[in-house]
């Protein structure tokens, strides 16, 4: 194997984990990470993404495949001597010890001079607002405290890697979006290579430089929450990302005149279909477009669709509008917070034929326009 | 209103407990002629039944002198009693805490077979090990030696057993923290093993402090030369003639135990295991 050595970089090659019973919980994963980055994990409960995390972490076993952290394969060396740090979905505190002496555990361990070790302390209790609370012990402490202690004890040392399991999954919605700008700030500050797994998309979203949206222990898609946001590389993905969830329906390709029309149930849809081979579009297709790329239309206009609302989710600042008709699959559409429409009332509609997705039926690969 | 009925209540359950200490410690100061009155309908053929006032008639510290500077031998049986004890003590917390950590932390082939050995001596009463206990013991030369009883309780199953379940409620996380911070097999268990196992081991330390301080069964098989006795069996023999020195020597005797309980009720806190966790 040729590896280049990088500070920080980490390969997975072709990793596998089976689990007794025959439970093949991380099928062939393969990833590249550059020093810096801030990758998120991001899946469903049971998708592998922690399993992935703890073997890097050395907490797991790699059942087949390579970990390579600067050129080094690691799948052997245990925790304490892969210069990692990590933040457990649950804290994982010392009960026993103060706040200080959790946040200088990692550096104890690691025989740094005691004034030195203080100091550090000091450094990263500041940064962190726990400069009061170091006298406490964990038990004394709120769950955003202990979250960010857990932090604390991984920014102490300057490791190659952070690792961080749901850091903020325990804690409440507003104490969350704080924690994750405080975290994104201090990667961005430290510009330690970080893992970050969460199930939560808008955290992915919104701290990830890249995503890798796992599923049933396979790997989806690799890329910046652009690309996968944009261009999702199969059905999954473009389910799984964006809120409220991606329109998703059975199609077909018809051609009328020359002209070659996607079918929304009974409705038609003209679309430009030239940059895709002809024998992929004999199989089932699936067509996907995301509730913000459907315009209203006026009555009158030339494609637009007669929907009926049947519910109506305001959120403040815009409006998901979901809507029926017969002959037609369910759609949701985002509109801004002035939507007058009342449920029951009729509009119309215009998909913009530029957004819209092709997937392979069956498989759910996605046929790139 | 209510309160007052609860602790009246309290109060009344607590009596029962403290009734027979009571009584213990009111006969300590009763000379030997309030004492054999007391009692005469139990120990000799009198009429009746024994009384036992709530105060001495008569008190008097002339048992307590008796006992102190007149009776040798009880300081030799009370030092016997510690030289046996502690030790097993002792070697509860150096082998078995270790052995514990490892069943509770630790998968290795073989593990649930040995744990299960462990369950079933730990089952067994001493009547059943006895004859083999002794044939070892004698094989080894230690018959008639505080070996004889410090060797065998040491290594003995229970504390184990019970700092086991203690260490299994450690939470995985937080050891597995300990690992990814840099600490090895040895430092998590020495830095977090033992202090958040402290009710476990502490518990184990309490329980089997009372059971070897009281234990007679033991003592009485392996040690035939009575300078080695210790407390428990030494009260055993103390004759009726002797009621008050007997009283002493048991509140005595009833010292270090209670004392080992109020200074582990303090580490017998629970619930302590888990506040590193989330809520």
């Amino acid at each position: 194997m040729e590896n280049e050595v990088r500070a920080g970089g980490l390969q997975i090659h072709k990793v596998n984990k089976w689990y007794p019973g025959n439970v093949h919980a991380v099928i062939n994963m393969d990833m590249e990470i550059e020093q810096g980055e801030f990758i998120v994990f991001v899946g469903p409960s049971g998708c592998g993404k922690t399993t992935l995390l703890r073997m890097i972490a050395g907490l797991e076993g790699i059942s087949s495949g390579e970990i390579i952290m600067d050129g080094r394969v690691v799948n052997k060396v245990p925790p304490k001597n892969r210069d990692i740090a990590m933040v457990f979905q649950n804290y994982a505190l010392y009960p026993n010890m103060k706040v200080k002496n959790n946040i200088a555990f990692p550096l104890k361990m690691r025989h740094t001079k005691k004034q030195e070790a203080a100091a550090r302390v000091a450094e990263v209790a500041k940064k962190l607002e726990l400069d009061t609370l170091l006298e406490r012990k964990p038990g004394a402490l709120s769950g955003g405290q202990r979250q960010r202690v857990a932090l604390a004890r991984s920014l102490v040392r300057r490791p190659k890697l952070f690792l961080m399991d749901e850091p903020l999954a325990n804690l409440d919605a507003k104490l969350r979006t704080e924690m994750r700008r405080e975290i994104i700030a201090l990667q961005r500050e430290l510009g330690v290579t970080t893992i970050y797994v969460t199930h939560d998309q808008i955290e992915a979203m919104t701290m990830g430089t890249r995503i890798a949206v796992m599923n049933c222990g396979v790997l989806q898609q690799f890329g910046t929450p652009q690309e996968i946001y944009q261009n999702p590389a199969n059905l999954f993905v473009a389910g799984f990302i964006g809120s409220p969830n991606m329109n998703i329906w059975d199609t077909r390709i018809v051609s009328y005149n020359a002209q070659q029309f996607l079918t929304l149930g009974e409705a038609r849809i003209p679309i430009d279909i030239s940059g895709l081979p002809g024998e992929q579009l004999q199989e089932p297709l699936k067509a996907g477009i995301r509730p913000e790329h459907i315009e209203l239309a006026s009555k009158n206009e030339p494609g637009a669709i007669r929907m009926e609302i049947s519910l109506l989710e305001n959120t403040g600042r815009e409006v998901a509008v979901f809507l029926v008709a017969s002959g037609i699959p369910n759609l949701t559409i985002m509109t801004n917070a002035d939507f007058s429409g009342q449920i029951g009332h009729e509009i119309y509609i215009r998909l913009k034929q530029e957004k819209i997705h092709i997937f392979n039926g069956e498989r759910g690969h996605a046929l790139r326009l | 209103m209510k309160k007052i009925f609860i602790c009246l209540f309290l109060f009344m359950i607590a009596a029962f407990v403290w009734v027979p200490l009571w009584m213990l410690s009111s006969g300590t100061l009763m000379g030997p002629g309030e004492l054999s009155e007391n009692l005469a309908p139990v120990l000799e053929s009198g009429d009746g039944f024994a009384a036992w006032p709530i105060f001495a008639f008569y008190p008097t510290f002339q048992a307590y002198a008796e006992l102190l500077f007149d009776t040798p031998q009880f300081f030799n049986v009370f030092w016997n009693s510690c030289k046996q004890v502690f030790p097993i003590i002792l070697g509860h917390i150096v082998l078995g805490a270790p052995a514990a950590w490892a069943f509770a932390r630790f998968d290795f082939r073989g593990k649930k077979v040995l744990y299960t050995l462990y369950i079933v001596l730990m089952l067994m009463p001493f009547q059943v090990t006895m004859v083999s206990s002794y044939l070892v013991l004698n094989k080894l030369g230690l018959i008639d030696t505080a070996w004889a009883i410090i060797l065998p309780g040491a290594a003995s199953t229970l504390p184990v057993f019970i700092m086991t379940r203690f260490f299994m409620t450690i939470p995985g996380a937080v050891t597995e923290a300990a690992a990814v911070d840099g600490a090895s097999p040895i430092q998590t268990f020495l830095r977090l093993g033992i202090p958040l196992g402290a009710p476990g081991i502490l518990s184990a330390v309490v329980l089997g402090f009372l059971e070897y301080w009281n234990a007679m069964e033991a003592p009485q098989a392996f040690l035939k030369d009575q300078t080695l006795w210790p407390l428990s069996l030494y009260m055993a023999n103390i004759t009726a003639d002797n009621a008050g020195v007997s009283l002493i020597a048991s509140l005595i005797t009833l010292m270090p135990p209670l004392l080992i309980f109020m200074f582990g009720q303090k580490y017998l806190e629970q619930g302590i295991i888990s506040s590193g966790m989330k809520d």
